[in-house]
């Protein structure tokens, strides 16, 4: 049974973000993949310099959208959304997605919306105004912003669990978005830094958490604990959501699990489970052989952080090229359907 | 260990043509594949309609410089492999960006490159002509050390017609005095009713060259990208050989291509019902990439090669 999914984000000729960090992962587990390219660059701008230029809207996003939706009536099993650098492109995205939606509302549409990350905005203001008002077209299945993404959409600054929850809440009820995934959240809405147990606070320092709910079980928000590696690693957030695409089908489908899992909550949780098993694995091959290229390449280095391990750093293409993730090797891991290696705890909140 | 190869071709969002049916077995193969795309296109052309646009020499021109200024460029590729370009300018910003490549100093770790020369088939072009005088050019730099063209292909850049087996090892011997290219596939050619895949291999020039043929199971059907997957396999082949063209090379890219297309030929089947399929617009590449690592040094094809 072949599953088909219409994918729209980046395009670079070097290195692993965007659809080259999503499409082959998702072809290896028997998805095919139409891919439309919100930009054509050399390489991510996290080299420091790079080339290329966006699609248009006029001659090619629009036409491409309009040819493939209402002339070949091609129908898609789901559709995923990431980098898209302008309003003008999210606007007509949407309005197809809204198009494809209302046609057929089973066709899963995850939406990934890349805007920025720890505070810093790098796609244009206006998009932000743009991704929001995509949200009250009611269509989202999935949704999976990192922490500052989740505030730039329920305009709510998240400093604790409360306003973590009420985020969430907002998205899930204001705009029926029924699984929702915040990617990446800060250590300290867990541990407020009043806290007087600095040492758990320092340990704290090497995890990041992850948050999953969804629309049937509100009132059980998943929380995972997860060790960070580090580096500056790009695309993790784009491998995070197609691997997402893919577990969540299967579990919603039934199609790798044995186990009954029963309650949406339960799907969700599974799922992304999977996909950060997978994800630590990746990112953990993609450390050890980005080690080993660039001892062997370099001898000094203004790369090496305090504890003397060498670290991919942003702006430096000399050490960036060495830590694009380890998409190709990692290929035997994306086909995981296991339990998973985490401990996910319910977030309890008092009203 | 990690092998990079630079694949240039077209991009189409749906259907496995151009880059679209390349990239993926190249990278199911273990290859990192930096790829630029020379279209910008929904699907390609046979469906009758599309949309979208070429890319234009300005904006490849672009890459390859913000390519430079990351990498380089010289020791970064293993293999460079170029395939559909529908104009010439770009085809000449091609040739330019990857002639400094092929002309720079360190010579220690250049990257082989493997030409797919895409104009056409069945005797009708489907890229502007001015490219075939550009496609000549880079024949004849010296830099191609494996080229893969069809049997208009090879007709139109030798001017010499394949009727029979005289006039294929004429028109190779033509082709190699006029390029040089030490290794040619001829993908398909129909000689005395049969289809054949024709290999020549000269990479000692004391020697003469080895030329054989084996024949191809065929399937009376017009695959579209089949050229492009064609050449992505025999690519990969050929490298993985020690950069070498045997029959036994050829021998294993003609049984996988063949598996692949008999799969998509039955997929196709079930989706239309139809009994008879005369063209399949796209090749199942997703759902046969098992086909990809099966181990065919052992098979039954090779031992029906013919020299000549």
């Amino acid at each position: 049974m072949s599953k088909s999914v219409l994918s729209i984000q980046s395009h670079v000729v070097h290195g692993y973000v965007g659809g080259k960090a999503a499409i082959f992962p998702l072809q290896t587990q028997g998805w095919e993949v139409d891919n439309i390219n919100t930009v054509n660059f050399s390489n991510h701008t996290g080299y420091g310099s790079f080339k290329g230029n966006s699609i248009d809207e006029n001659d090619e996003l629009n036409p491409i959208l309009n040819q493939l939706i209402n002339n070949l009536h091609i129908n898609y099993n789901a559709i995923l959304t990431g980098y898209i650098p302008n309003s003008n492109l999210i606007n007509c995205i949407g309005k197809y997605v809204k198009q494809v939606k209302e046609q057929d509302d089973k066709v899963l549409y995850l939406l990934d919306p890349v805007m920025g990350d720890n505070n810093y905005l790098y796609v244009s203001e206006s998009c932000i105004t743009e991704y929001q008002n995509l949200l009250t077209y009611n269509m989202i299945d999935i949704i999976t912003p990192n922490q500052f993404e989740l505030e730039l959409l329920s305009n709510n600054k998240i400093t604790d669990l409360n306003t973590l929850k009420l985020s969430i809440l907002k998205l899930h009820l204001n705009f029926n978005i029924k699984y929702i995934v915040i990617t990446s959240l800060s250590s300290s809405i867990f541990n407020p830094p009043d806290n007087e147990d600095t040492e758990s606070n320092k340990q704290d320092d090497k995890f990041i958490y992850c948050a999953c709910s969804t629309l049937t079980n509100l009132n059980q928000i998943q929380i995972f604990k997860i060790p960070i590696i580090k580096s500056y690693f790009t695309g993790v957030g784009d491998l995070f959501s197609a691997l997402l695409l893919d577990k969540l089908y299967n579990n919603i489908h039934s199609i790798t699990t044995t186990t009954t899992t029963t309650s949406d909550i339960e799907k969700l949780t599974r799922s992304v489970n999977q996909v950060l098993t997978i994800m630590s694995k990746t990112l953990k091959l993609t450390h050890s052989i980005g080690l080993k290229e660039f001892n062997k390449h370099k001898s000094v280095s203004s790369t090496t952080n305090s504890s003397g391990n060498i670290i991919g750093k942003i702006n430096d293409a000399d050490s960036m090229k060495y830590f694009e993730l380890k998409i190709i090797e990692s290929r035997s891991l994306y086909d995981y359907c296991g339990d998973g290696a985490f401990k996910p705890e319910l977030l309890k909140v008092d009203y | 260990m990690a092998k990079n190869v630079l694949s240039i071709s077209s991009h189409v969002v749906h259907g496995y043509v151009g880059n679209r049916a390349t990239v993926f077995p190249l990278q199911y193969y273990g290859w990192d594949v930096d790829a630029v795309n020379t279209t910008n296109f929904s699907n390609h052309p046979g469906y009758g309609s599309f949309e979208g646009k070429p890319s234009s020499p300005e904006l490849v021109a672009d890459i390859f410089q913000g390519l430079k200024e990351i990498l380089n460029l010289n020791d970064n590729y293993d293999m460079i492999l170029t395939g559909y370009t529908p104009g010439d300018k770009v085809l000449e910003v091609i040739y330019q960006q990857l002639s400094s490549i092929f002309n720079s100093s360190d010579k220690s770790k250049l990257p082989i490159w493997i030409v797919d020369p895409v104009l056409g088939d069945n005797g009708r072009l489907y890229v502007s002509e001015n490219v075939i005088p550009i496609y000549k050019k880079i024949f004849s730099s010296g830099f191609v050390t494996l080229t893969s063209p069809n049997q208009f292909e090879f007709e139109t850049l030798t001017g010499l017609k394949l009727t029979n087996w005289d006039s294929v090892v004429e028109g190779l011997t033509k082709f190699y005095e006029l390029y040089k290219v030490p290794n040619v596939v001829i993908s398909s050619a129909i000689i005395d009713d049969e289809m054949y895949s024709i290999g020549y291999s000269h990479s000692d020039d004391t020697k003469s060259p080895s030329i054989f043929y084996l024949p191809i199971n065929q399937i009376d059907c017009n695959f579209n990208g089949c050229g492009d997957l064609f050449t992505a396999l025999l690519a990969n082949a050929f490298f993985e050989n020690d950069k070498k063209l045997t029959p036994l090379t050829l021998s294993t890219v003609l049984i996988k291509l063949n598996l692949i297309l008999q799969h998509s030929y039955k997929e196709e089947q079930q989706v239309t019902g139809q009994e008879v399929i005369k063209v399949v617009k796209d090749i199942r590449i997703i759902s046969s990439r098992h086909y990809l690592l099966q181990d065919n040094q052992d098979n039954e094809l090779v031992v029906k090669v013919k020299y000549l």
